[in-house]
């Protein structure tokens, strides 16, 4: 038997923003979608576009991010470029949405709405990734961080 | 409430909510788990570094040993997480006789190690260790990710290699659609490591999942929480899971040599790299050569191994595809025996 190095205290960072994060969207779709998804009273997606918009900006309040100082402004560019992100996986959504509600497999409950979101933004994160803008974002990001921790273990 | 009115309003929607909570109580219980292997003994050790040699699998295995190098960066044990199918137990059904290295966890004592250690000393004493322990002049050896660098690498240097398998190794590290490459090639290592030191494992890790979060954590996830009810596939999804966070951290010199020669400056293809007081030329590698490429690997995509093809005498190099993703490529079940199979197929040939 091999121990692991690491303790449960440093791990599954991931596991945790994904369980807040998916009970999040389970907690603002129910609060805003609660009649969408009755049983044999189907309700169609662009029949309800001010709802949906509604339960979207709620949704999307998620990605704002708090006021930087000037040592981490990247910060502030970086949660610019996730807040643009998420405003156009929105939109995306709702297209899909609709789109797939005229076809035998609509969205039937918030965990397919889920999904069906969870596609969107990856399409949406992995079109970003590629250009120049995000990786230049990304890069002094990454670098402004290090000498955040530099100057603050400097101080110390 | 009538028990059946109850059950009427167990939606699609509670249950997904509950689902939810069910997971995170699985998702704690990573930590009781533990890895299993094929019997394996340990044979030599030079300070982290272990050699262990597994117990093979069929009568008369094949003569030469294969020496199996995985990167610095993650666990080895992906190569064995389920024994009786997984890519170590494969390789010895089909008759080979199997060695690993084990990079071990380099702590801060170890931040001066860098490649040429890497190479040159830890590498190097495990196959003077092998020669001698089994006997034999020459060896196989098969290298992974990195690890698949540093084994090319020293197949540059050195004269005791048979035959060389490398897995997901990258060789031109900027190609067009190389993710990692693009990122890492702002980043300021010497500040990094200068804060720092060591790299961390989990930081990197991170990093890795950083770049396909919505399916690496989200969609991920969400498969998880949909199969629950099977506790075969929990154990398993819970075992990657528990391999997933297992990191290494990586020495500072051979994270900061790793940017800034190979992912800044790509000086391997460039015929710039030197190691050993030596430039290396990729067209020096005269023996055979098996590189296996994962079709839909974005770690180290396709684009980032096959050049290696232009460098090497057509009748020592050859190549596999299969269809399958960074990791995927050990674990599935689709790969799972044909990869193992490929590699000893071609090496007993």
């Amino acid at each position: 038997m091999a121990k692991t190095k690491k303790s449960n205290d440093e791990v599954a960072d991931w596991t945790k923003i994904w369980i807040e994060q998916s009970q999040l969207f389970n907690k603002i779709a129910n609060e805003y979608l609660k009649n969408f998804f009755e049983k044999n009273d189907y309700q169609h997606p662009d029949q309800h576009l001010d709802t949906i918009n509604q339960w979207l900006d709620a949704l999307n309040k998620q990605w704002q991010f708090s006021p930087f100082n000037e040592q981490l402004k990247s910060y502030e560019q970086y949660s610019k470029l996730m807040t643009d992100m998420m405003i156009k996986a929105s939109r995306l959504l709702i297209d899909r949405w609709i789109a797939v509600a005229k076809t035998d497999q609509p969205v039937n409950n918030v965990r397919d709405l889920y999904d069906l979101w969870l596609t969107c933004c990856h399409d949406v994160y992995s079109e970003a990734m590629h250009t120049n803008a995000y990786q230049e974002v990304y890069g002094k990001l990454i670098n402004q961080a290090v000498h955040f921790w530099k100057s603050m273990l400097q101080n110390k | 409430m009538m028990k059946n009115q109850i059950d009427d309003q167990m939606t699609e929607n509670f249950k997904f909510a509950s689902n939810i909570l069910k997971a995170r109580v699985a998702l704690s219980q990573i930590f009781n788990l533990s890895y299993q292997y094929n019997p394996r003994d340990l044979i030599y050790q030079h300070d982290k570094v272990k050699l262990y040699h597994y117990q093979p699998k069929v009568k008369k295995p094949h003569n030469k040993p294969l020496l199996v190098v995985f990167a610095t960066v993650n666990r080895p044990e992906v190569l064995d997480l389920f024994p009786e199918h997984s890519f170590i137990g494969n390789l010895l059904q089909s008759g080979l006789d199997v060695y690993l290295l084990d990079w071990g966890y380099p702590d801060q004592d170890d931040k001066h190690i860098g490649i040429d250690l890497y190479v040159n000393r830890y590498l190097h004493h495990c196959i003077q260790f092998l020669r001698e322990y089994t006997k034999l002049e020459s060896i196989d050896l098969l290298g992974i990710c990195q690890g698949g660098l540093l084994c090319l690498l020293y197949s540059l240097l050195h004269q005791h290699i048979h035959k060389l398998v490398l897995i997901s190794c990258p060789i031109d590290f900027h190609t067009c659609d190389n993710m990692i490459s693009h990122l890492f090639r702002r980043l300021d290592v010497d500040s990094l490591i200068k804060t720092f030191g060591n790299i961390s494992g989990l930081w990197l890790t991170n990093f890795f999942i950083s770049l396909r979060p919505f399916e690496l954590v989200g969609k991920k996830y969400l498969k998880f929480i949909d199969n629950l009810a099977s506790s075969e596939k929990t154990q398993n999804f819970l075992q990657v899971e528990k391999w997933l966070y297992d990191t290494p951290d990586q020495t500072a010199q051979s994270f900061s040599e790793l940017i800034k020669d190979f992912y800044q400056e790509n000086k391997l293809i460039k015929g710039r790299y030197q190691l050993g007081g030596r430039y290396l030329k990729l067209s020096d590698l005269n023996i055979p050569v098996l590189n296996i490429m994962a079709k839909t690997d974005e770690i180290i995509p396709v684009s980032a191994s096959r050049c290696l093809k232009k460098y090497v005498e057509p009748n020592l190099y050859h190549q596999r595809y299969f269809q399958s993703g960074h990791i995927g490529i050990y674990i599935s079940d689709k790969v799972g025996k044909l990869m193992p199979k490929a590699i000893a197929d071609w090496l007993l040939l």
